[in-house]
């Protein structure tokens, strides 16, 4: 057969191979990538699920979660959802409300690409960079502060402190969720039609109308998604918190924080592992119902 | 009776004219097409008829009263958009309720009057499915039961079929009217598709750079064009060059008798417009041939049967080489094959010619 | 379409409109503003010694490098295991595709501070290994980047007619490896770049992982430099944000061309492209 004609015989061959090799021939193609999700995502995840449930000796407990659900921790947990609560709703509605704003921009133009690369660095980029940021804007020396005490002779509360706590932490989160809401919610935004809003007018129908039957309604589960984002963004934040707070562990990444670099308390190291499952916990809630809000915003705005 | 009444309508965008001392009337119930290309204003004339735009100059009056200065929600319009205009959070029902709701129309009475207006668009047992459950060409109908819902005084129709297949084009094109006629409701329909307009309209004004070209019955438009442009726009035309002599246009070397040639100066360059159907095709045998003759040599490329015309397309022999098509009855026009030698004949019932 | 081209009137919205964008754009720059500022001041008046004192601090500098290294690695990792396996998913057992889904988008449930504590240990076993390089954190970079970089080739992937594009090829007698290279990799620029600014802004803005795992790399030497010479600190911040965002923007040119990749009439334009080159 492959004498008479090799090409089409060569090929066949190879086709017939790969035929044998069958299903598992197809799972073979996909092993780098799960080495690697295995050994660098998977295995910590359960590190982290399993050390929960552990104690020192490996051995099956519930103390930590118990521990972890009282007391300090439990303080920790509370502040940190307040925290990112309030940053995540003050943010989704200046965010929705800038969103609007840069909506009637040309999609092309330069004043919407300028506002979407400086949204990215701001919201992707934050970080320890932010810290800075307002360090040097309300710090104890900030340009804000300085021009405060020069022109209104305005002391700043708890003479510049407030920054490195929990008020800090509020408005710098904020800065940052605002433009993450606005790359998340204005594509919602951009999804409404000029029809409907002509629509409505056609029909008889106010602008005040069109937003109190068609535009708020369909703009409220993405509004609600983005939200739960924010908060999910909050709560995850790190780097903002600790290069800005060097007093205590107020929040839940602070404590994680404290269990990682310190040496004092290496006999409770899985209460850090169940400190992270109840972040996880959270955080999967908030992504999950953001995640079917958003398919069905995709729906109606396709 | 005058019921939509447009009266020197102009508006510039920035510079750019797109509606110029625009004059329309439309009769109570008359279903009124404006049909051009893009860019020629007819969606302009029918956004300034529905509020959406203001003229810069002019007046609309739509059953006696001048809504010029009126916004949109007290013009008691009914308007059908391009595509994508049913509010997504709404069901079929829901959307055809809208307009009743704003007006403070009791549930009970809203219901059964969406129901009645489903059913006359055919989707009477779709009411409870959300806009992107349906298809394209029942979202366009549960748009026009919406605006039928409110019984406006006018119903606007801006392209509403231009997004849809070219089978469920045709189907609710034939719909619209018959719901049109049915309720006597006074219609302005635009579009760009001249099938469209000439097929279910009871006049069609054709358009160009925001002036009407032409305001007639299809057939007149179609056969008696007023302008070259609407010959050109309207149904398929060979613009053939030529030059004038005398009473003739030489086109080829060959000489076509118009009188119209007369108010043209000596060795004018024109175009003469000739529909396919106008065309006649004859086997040649190769002795008819004359310089002063009307008919030109040619000879035939392609052959496409269309049913009841085969569409010819033939290069003439002589001269530059230009393509002509000729529309010939079905049997008959069947025989041209490609490569044979035919005689083109002109039978002009209404010689059209443009200067180049 | 012609609607668009209808001048927008000066009403109350616009003027609304106008004055959100302007009190945001306030709001926004202040704080940059005041990085200049505060990276300027000298003991008497203006003073550029903060930022030429970027280039005399050997530890800075090696954190940018380490930084940008990082950054270039990571991105070759996660585009050289995802490209070829999402395409082989979509392609050969799409069954798979919600998990494939599934796991990629697993990080973004899993806070990176979370990540450290499952990692540690993981890392003992990295550095014994591989060495006590800071390049290692590639591999964690890896997992955190890898929704992002998965959605954009995924949204890529699924835009174009992958199927069709890769019978295609074949029938003209491509191999494997040459339909990846030179039919799937062309049409997926844009994602392609996409995924690449993404993995480049998250690595270059890293800090967790990098300080709690005690490597050093840009953000790590901000925060420990800034508590002794905060107006360097600031210096190198505001230069990231700058790059960041010149990268970020430039790259939005690119990325604005996806919608007419998207449409169906471009498939076979594609395949004839590629054919005939």
């Amino acid at each position: 057969m492959a004498a008479s004609n090799p090409v089409k015989g060569g090929r066949g061959g190879r086709r017939d191979r790969r035929a044998r090799l069958g299903p598992a021939g197809h799972y073979l193609a996909l092993a780098p990538f799960l080495v690697f999700v295995s050994v660098f995502l998977l295995y910590p995840t359960v590190v982290v699920v399993m050390g929960a449930f552990q104690d020192n000796g490996g051995h099956p407990t519930l103390s930590n979660l118990r521990a972890v659900t009282g007391s300090v921790y439990a303080d920790a947990f509370v502040r940190s959802i307040e925290l990112s609560a309030v940053t995540a709703l003050v943010g989704a509605v200046l965010g929705a409300l800038l969103s609007w704003a840069i909506a009637a921009a040309k999609p092309e133009g330069l004043v919407r690409r300028l506002v979407l690369a400086g949204c990215g660095v701001l919201a992707q980029f934050g970080g320890v960079t932010l810290a800075f940021a307002f360090i040097a804007t309300v710090g104890v020396t900030g340009l804000a502060t300085n021009l405060l005490r020069e022109l209104f002779a305005i002391e700043p509360p708890r003479g510049g402190a407030w920054l490195f706590d929990m008020p800090g932490l509020m408005v710098v989160y904020t800065y940052f969720q605002i433009p993450l809401m606005v790359l998340v919610f204005l594509p919602a935004v951009e999804g409404l039609r000029p029809q409907w809003h002509e629509a409505v007018q056609s029909l008889g129908g106010s602008t005040w109308r069109y937003w109190r039957h068609v535009g708020g309604p369909v703009l409220s589960p993405a509004f609600l998604g983005a939200t739960l984002l924010l908060f999910a963004n909050a709560f995850s934040a790190y780097g903002t918190a600790a290069a800005l707070v060097s007093q205590g562990s107020p929040i839940v990444p602070l404590q994680i924080r404290a269990f990682m670099t310190s040496e004092v308390i290496t006999g409770q190291q899985n209460l850090g592992k169940a400190l992270g499952l109840g972040m996880i916990v959270v955080v999967a809630l908030f992504m999950g119902l953001y995640a079917l809000l958003q398919r069905r915003t995709a729906r109606w705005l396709r | 009776m005058t019921h939509l009444q447009m009266s020197g309508l102009g508006k510039a965008f920035g510079g750019v004219r797109a509606l110029d001392s625009f004059d329309l009337d439309i009769a109570a119930g008359e279903f009124v097409s404006l049909l051009g290309p893009s860019g020629c204003g007819k969606t302009t004339a029918l956004r300034i008829v529905a509020g959406f735009e203001s003229a810069d100059r002019g007046r609309v009056v739509i059953d006696g009263q001048d809504v010029t200065r009126l916004t949109p929600d007290r013009r008691d319009i009914g308007m059908v958009f391009q595509a994508y205009s049913l509010f997504p959070n709404m069901s079929a029902a829901g959307n055809v309720e809208f307009g009743m709701r704003l007006r403070g129309v009791a549930p009970r009475r809203r219901r059964d009057r969406a129901g009645e207006l489903l059913d006359l668009v055919g989707l009477a047992a779709h009411g409870g499915k959300y806009p992107h459950q349906l298809s394209g060409g029942q979202q366009q109908r549960v748009a026009l039961a919406r605006a039928l819902a409110i019984e406006p005084k006018i119903l606007l129709l801006d392209e509403p079929l231009s997004a849809l297949d070219a089978k469920v084009r045709v189907n609710l094109r034939g719909e619209i009217r018959r719901i049109q006629k049915d309720l006597g409701i006074t219609t302005l329909f635009v579009t760009h598709d001249q099938e469209e307009a000439l097929a279910i309209s009871d006049r069609v004004g054709v358009m160009s750079e925001g002036r009407m070209e032409q305001l007639d019955v299809p057939a007149t438009v179609y056969r008696e064009p007023a302008t070259p442009f609407v010959a050109q726009f309207v149904g398929v035309t060979n613009a053939l060059l030529g030059s004038i002599e005398g009473s003739h246009v030489v086109v080829d070397g060959s000489r076509v008798p118009i009188q119209e040639a007369r108010s043209y100066r000596q060795g004018a360059k024109v175009r003469l417009l000739v529909r396919p159907e106008e065309v006649h095709l004859a086997e040649a045998d190769g002795n008819e041939m004359s310089a002063h003759s009307a008919k030109i040599l040619a000879t035939v490329l392609t052959n496409s049967f269309l049913g009841p015309v085969s569409r010819v397309t033939v290069r003439l022999d002589t001269g530059e080489g230009q393509l002509v098509l000729a529309d010939m009855p079905s049997p008959e026009g069947g025989g041209f094959a490609p490569g044979q030698q035919v005689l083109v004949e002109l039978r002009l019932r209404r010689p059209m010619l443009v200067e180049r | 379409m012609r609607r668009t081209a209808a001048p927008r009137r000066w009403t109350g919205h616009s003027a609304l409109r106008a004055l959100v964008l302007a009190a945001s754009a306030l709001y926004f720059l202040l704080p940059l503003m005041a990085m200049l500022e505060f990276s300027t001041r000298g003991t008497t008046g203006r003073s550029l010694e903060s930022w030429r004192a970027i280039g005399s601090t050997p530890a800075m500098l090696a954190g940018i490098r380490i930084s940008l290294t990082q950054a270039v690695l990571t991105t070759a990792l996660v585009l050289g295991l995802l490209v070829p396996t999402t395409a082989w998913v979509h392609l050969r057992v799409p069954q798979l595709r919600r998990a494939m889904e599934l796991v990629c988008l697993l990080p973004l449930t899993i806070p990176a501070i979370v990540v450290v504590v499952g990692i540690a240990d993981l890392y003992a076993w990295v550095t014994y290994l591989l060495g006590d390089s800071p390049l290692t954190l590639t591999f964690a970079y890896g997992v955190l980047a890898l929704p992002y970089a998965f959605r954009a080739i995924d949204n890529g992937l699924s835009a174009m007619d992958l199927r069709t594009l890769a019978e295609a090829a074949r029938s003209l007698g491509a191999s494997w490896t040459t339909v990846l290279l030179r039919v799937m990799v062309p049409n997926l620029r844009v994602a392609l770049v996409s995924a690449a600014s993404l993995t480049m802004a998250l690595v270059l803005g890293e800090f967790t992982l990098a300080s709690l795992l005690n490597f050093d790399n840009l953000q790590v030497e901000i925060n420990v430099i800034g508590k002794r010479d905060a107006g360097l600190s600031v210096a190198v911040a505001l230069a990231s944000m700058i790059f960041a965002f010149v990268v970020l923007f430039v790259l939005g040119f690119i990325g604005r061309r996806l919608p007419s990749t998207t449409s169906d009439d471009d498939v076979p334009a594609a395949v004839r492209e590629e054919i005939t080159s």
